[in-house]
């Protein structure tokens, strides 16, 4: 019944010209994810960033198959140690998710069951995973809360999500999700909904234990600083593509599309200068434009040229392994500083 | 994400062709409008989705031919609803069925069943209107008093609030066939008793509707930001809290209808409706029917498909309201 | 947990109180005043002067409440007009057999509401959902009464596959320890009697079930449709448990508890539903004794029952709240 993926050469997941449609009785069909491809190795660290409605973390329901079963059409390949995980029967899929296959989500109280201890939801991975009696899961969970930084465990173990803190509550997410040491973990927004203050404790966890665990981490964030920090690999999303892929020195170096170029002006820095405005990128998400008339960012790109509308740019690679998706690249070097080209 | 919809793109660095550049034109513009701007307002956007409903439709149908038939029913119909017109074809165990002369037949008394049916429709429609308001009236001034003292707080405002809720808890727990016979007992056996103890018995749902959305609401971020704002306070009631809690008053307003008319139905069926029993009532007309159910059985079919139909056309009708308005199921 | 029941049980007094003034009030309002009401049409001088000095009529109007209540206390709710038999004995020898019919009810309300509401969300759109939507409104719609007789003349009358009158056959000759006579049969291991009594249950049960069935239907539907869009919902088949395990702890776990809630403020549709079945299936409850209590006038059995229900509504609902607290803990918490 419990399948074994092989470990073999080669990324750990590949997943290629995934797409998901949404298609709703009475609605318009929605392509929230638009032929997006990429690797993970085993024990690197890659972040899909962009922000919401992009399809980043569809993208990751699409992966392990959670996303709802009907109204929606996947398509392409995740090959995952060799076997394509969008081919597999929902069973076999089911077996590997939370064994090999984790994910931590973004809002942790409500992601955790209210009505049932945290002891059981810790439990009841352990029991159907590993195969453990009830008496060495117990243990065996403490020990996990133990290791994500939850004081006093054996009494968390029978308290209810309510009356733990967010930060503990993530903790014990992330608990859960490496209990059956996955080889891949997905990370949707794992620190969205936390203080700042806690935020980087999390983010410290999380690298610590993919470190530890030797596993892959599949970081989805808005948030360019927080992949900063943590991902070897980083590629940006928009409306359901991947409009640039770069190792992360290189792409906080030289951002080359445009929208990667306005997400890096837009985190706030400390070293403008004073009165400086804020800068944002004009318009919303849904303001896009279908990839078959052109590029979908060409409503609020700054650099859009007429090429812009001959239909979907392919993506060109580059120097260094990296790769955009833009007929009027920013080639030019040197890291993005907000003060420079906002005011222009 | 929080982004700055006024903000002006930067001209397009090289030249467009011109129609390429209109169709740029056109998406800049909207990526410069705020999103809130291109949605339909909130009723708008219901009445739209109400109308894609069949559901909505089937149910408005039926209400609308029911209130017809209320309104001119009683001018256009065949034969008196208490005229013995056919009195001497009635046999015993032997009742004749529909005629080109009389289109669903006689009832056990030698009546036009078609025309009595058709006149019952006001009776019941009468029953049920009166009987949503005086609930939604009593409800209304109860749950807004509840409403009200809870928001105020303090010792005295929980007090009142909780002996309000409490005794509008004992009202629901009554059966509303009890409340109607403690009622007709001090007024008499009539149809204003039957009227008074429906809507009582309505009442403490719209009691616990109104104070619960007014809780609610009283503790809406847009509320709290009015008042922040300077905005008088009956501003605040009337133009925001109000409409707000509204639309759900109205949605329970339809499905109490429908409760109406088949509790009245109930209560006549007891024998506690109208003492008259010439004057044609659905109810009354099944009660009846009972006894020719051997032989006759679809004498209580009629009377009892109109009652389900007419209470399902306001069900239906409530009920996709009430999914229209869900902001949950929006989008 | 006890302080919270005995803390339940002291707001019940009040309850109370209110209802014996407001029946009190009414009593005094009811043309003939309250002798003529409790007497019925067979009132002599004397047995008027009796009621009189009973209920201490010549006193002032708050010693006359306080005789009321005295009388209350002693669970003295008067004489049947009808029988001429004291209330409260009559309630108790017919009681049996409307818990049984209620329980049946409760019983099919909800072990077939509940799995159907699930199921008929997990398939949102499909026929069975569909047939369950339209049938449970179907089913609020209908009157319950004419229910009631489409059931006796189909399969009691038409098809005869089911008894249509009374708790159990003529001359079944079964023992009756507590009245409840599908129980009596189990004790007395007389096992006919207890199948007999059991089918002269089920045509009345299902009458009395629609309504609480409709509704129970429909708010686990509901409830399951929102539960199953839960992000803990998510995180549950994330964690590749399985279907059972999903659809156990973490979807119907959840989702029950608005309908716990809901049975409680079912109690008055299922008394109402006695009323009107018990007396299609002359089966001999609460319900067909207020019936006749209805037609009769027979205020004392009426005033009674209304003590009767607002005390078994109370208990019902505090049921509830002490099953829904050891469900939700966050409830316990406060």
């Amino acid at each position: 019944m419990t399948m074994v993926v092989e470990r073999q050469a080669g990324p750990l997941l590949e997943v290629s010209d995934l797409s998901v449609v949404f298609r709703r009785r009475g609605q318009r069909e929605v392509r929230a994810v638009d032929g997006i491809s990429f690797t993970v190795d085993s024990g690197e660290v890659v972040g899909l960033v962009g922000e919401s409605g992009c399809g980043k973390s569809v993208t990751a329901l699409a992966v392990t198959g959670l996303l709802p079963p009907r109204g929606v059409e996947v398509g392409g390949q995740a090959r995952f140690g060799g076997t394509d995980l969008l081919a597999l029967d929902p069973r076999t899929r089911r077996d590997l998710r939370g064994r090999e296959l984790a994910m931590v989500f973004q809002d942790p109280i409500s992601s955790l069951n209210p009505v049932v201890p945290i002891g059981v939801q810790v439990t009841e991975v352990l029991t159907r995973h590993r195969e453990m009696s009830l008496r060495a899961a117990k243990v065996e969970a403490a020990g996990l809360l133990d290791r994500v930084g939850i004081p006093d465990p054996q009494r968390r173990l029978r308290e209810y999500p309510h009356q733990l803190s967010g930060g503990m509550r993530q903790r014990a997410l992330i608990a859960m999700a490496v209990a059956c040491q996955p080889r891949l973990l997905i990370a949707d927004e794992p620190t969205t909904a936390l203080d700042v203050t806690i935020q980087a404790q999390i983010l410290e966890l999380l690298k610590e234990l993919v470190r530890e665990l030797n596993t892959a981490l599949i970081m989805i964030t808005h948030d360019l600083g927080v992949v900063a920090g943590m991902c070897d690999r980083i590629n940006v999303l928009y409306a359901g593509k991947v409009v640039e892929s770069a190792e992360r020195r290189a792409l906080f170096a030289a951002p080359h599309h445009p929208y990667t170029v306005g997400l890096l002006k837009s985190i706030p820095r400390l070293d403008a200068a004073r009165g400086e405005p804020l800068h944002a990128i004009p318009g919303s998400v849904r303001d896009v434009l279908p990839w078959q008339e052109g590029c979908a960012f060409t409503p609020r790109c700054p650099r859009r040229v007429e090429q812009c509308l001959d239909g979907p740019p392919e993506l060109t690679p580059a120097a260094d392994g990296r790769a955009y998706r833009c007929v009027n690249p920013d080639l030019t070097t040197g890291p993005v500083r907000p003060a420079a080209t906002a005011a222009s | 994400m929080a982004t700055e919809p006024a903000q002006k793109l930067p001209p397009p660095p090289g030249p467009i062709g011109r129609w390429r550049g209109e169709r740029l034109d056109q998406l800049a513009e909207l990526a410069a409008t705020p999103p809130d701007e291109r949605g339909e307002s909130l009723t708008r956007e219901t009445l739209r989705r109400l109308r894609h409903s069949p559901m909505a439709m089937t149910g408005a149908a039926v209400v609308l031919v029911f209130v017809v038939v209320a309104l001119v029913g009683p001018y256009v119909i065949p034969y008196s609803p208490t005229a013995l017109v056919g009195l001497d074809q009635i046999r015993p165990g032997q009742i004749p069925g529909p005629s080109a002369d009389h289109w669903l037949g006689l009832d056990h008394q030698g009546r036009d069943e078609f025309s009595r049916l058709l006149f019952g429709a006001r009776q019941t429609l009468l029953v049920g209107i009166v009987a949503t308001l005086i609930g939604f009236t009593a409800g209304a001034a109860i749950g807004g008093l509840a409403g009200a003292a809870n928001a105020l707080g303090g010792r005295l405002g929980r007090w009142v609030d909780s002996v309000l809720m409490r005794f509008i808890d004992l009202l629901l727990a009554m059966p509303p066939l009890l409340l109607a016979f403690s009622i007709a007992a001090v007024l008499g056996r009539s149809l204003l008793a039957v009227m008074i103890a429906v809507g009582v018995a309505a009442t403490p749902i719209f009691a616990r509707l109104l104070r619960g959305s007014m809780i609610a609401q009283a503790h809406r971020d847009y509320v709290l930001a009015a008042t922040a704002l300077g905005v008088r306070r009956n501003r605040v009631v009337l133009g925001h809290v109000l409409p707000n809690s509204l639309a759900p008053v109205i949605v329970q307003a339809t499905l109490t209808l429908a409760t109406a008319i088949i509790e009245a139905a109930g209560l006549s069926f007891l024998g506690l409706g109208n003492p008259d029993a010439r004057i044609p009532e659905w109810g009354v007309m099944l009660a009846q029917a009972q006894a020719q159910l051997s032989f006759r059985p679809i004498l209580a079919v009629y009377p009892a498909a109109a009652i389900i139909i007419t209470a399902l056309g306001f069900t239906l009708l409530g009920e996709s309201m009430r999914e229209a308005l869900d902001p949950k199921l929006r989008r | 947990m006890a302080r919270f029941i005995v803390r339940r049980l002291l707001q019940l007094i009040p309850t109370l109180a209110a209802l014996s003034v407001l029946l009190f009030i009414w009593l005094r309002a009811l043309p003939g005043g309250p002798e003529a009401a409790l007497l019925g049409e067979r009132a002599t001088p004397e047995t008027q002067a009796a009621i009189r000095e009973r209920l201490g009529l010549d006193e002032p109007i708050l010693g006359q409440y306080a005789a009321y209540v005295r009388q209350l206390l002693q669970l003295d709710f008067g004489t049947s007009t009808q029988t001429r038999q004291p209330v409260l004995e009559e309630f108790l020898n017919r009681f049996p057999g409307t818990i049984e019919l209620t329980a049946t009810a409760m019983v099919i309300a909800v072990g077939v509401g509940i799995p159907l509401g699930y199921f008929a969300a997990r398939r949102r759109g499909s026929l069975l959902d569909n047939l369950t939507v339209g049938g449970s409104m179907v089913g609020i719609c209908t009157p319950i009464f004419f229910l009631a007789f489409v059931l006796k003349w189909i399969f009691g009358e038409n098809l005869g596959w089911l008894p249509t009158i009374g708790r159990q056959s003529p001359g079944a000759g079964a023992t009756h320890i507590t009245n409840l006579f599908v129980l009596d049969g189990i004790i007395t291991r007389e096992w006919d009697a207890a199948w007999d009594a059991f089918l002269h249950l089920l045509l009345p049960g299902i009458a009395v079930a629609s309504i609480p069935f409709a509704i129970i239907v429909r708010m686990t539907r509901a409830s399951v449709l929102e539960v199953l869009g839960e992000d803990y919902v998510r995180t549950a088949e994330s964690k590749g448990l399985t279907h059972r395990v999903v659809r156990g702890r973490h979807v119907l776990r959840n989702a029950l508890l608005p309908v716990v809630t809901a049975i409680g403020v079912l109690t008055g549709a299922l008394l109402s539903g006695a009323v009107l079945t018990e007396t299609v299936f002359a089966f001999n409850g609460i319900g067909l004794f207020v019936y006749e209590a209805i037609r009769n006038a027979d205020y004392p059995v009426l005033m009674g029952f209304i003590m009767f229900i607002a005390f078994t509504f109370v208990m019902v609902n505090l049921l509830v709240d002490i099953s829904y607290s050891i469900i939700d803990p966050r409830v316990r918490v406060n």
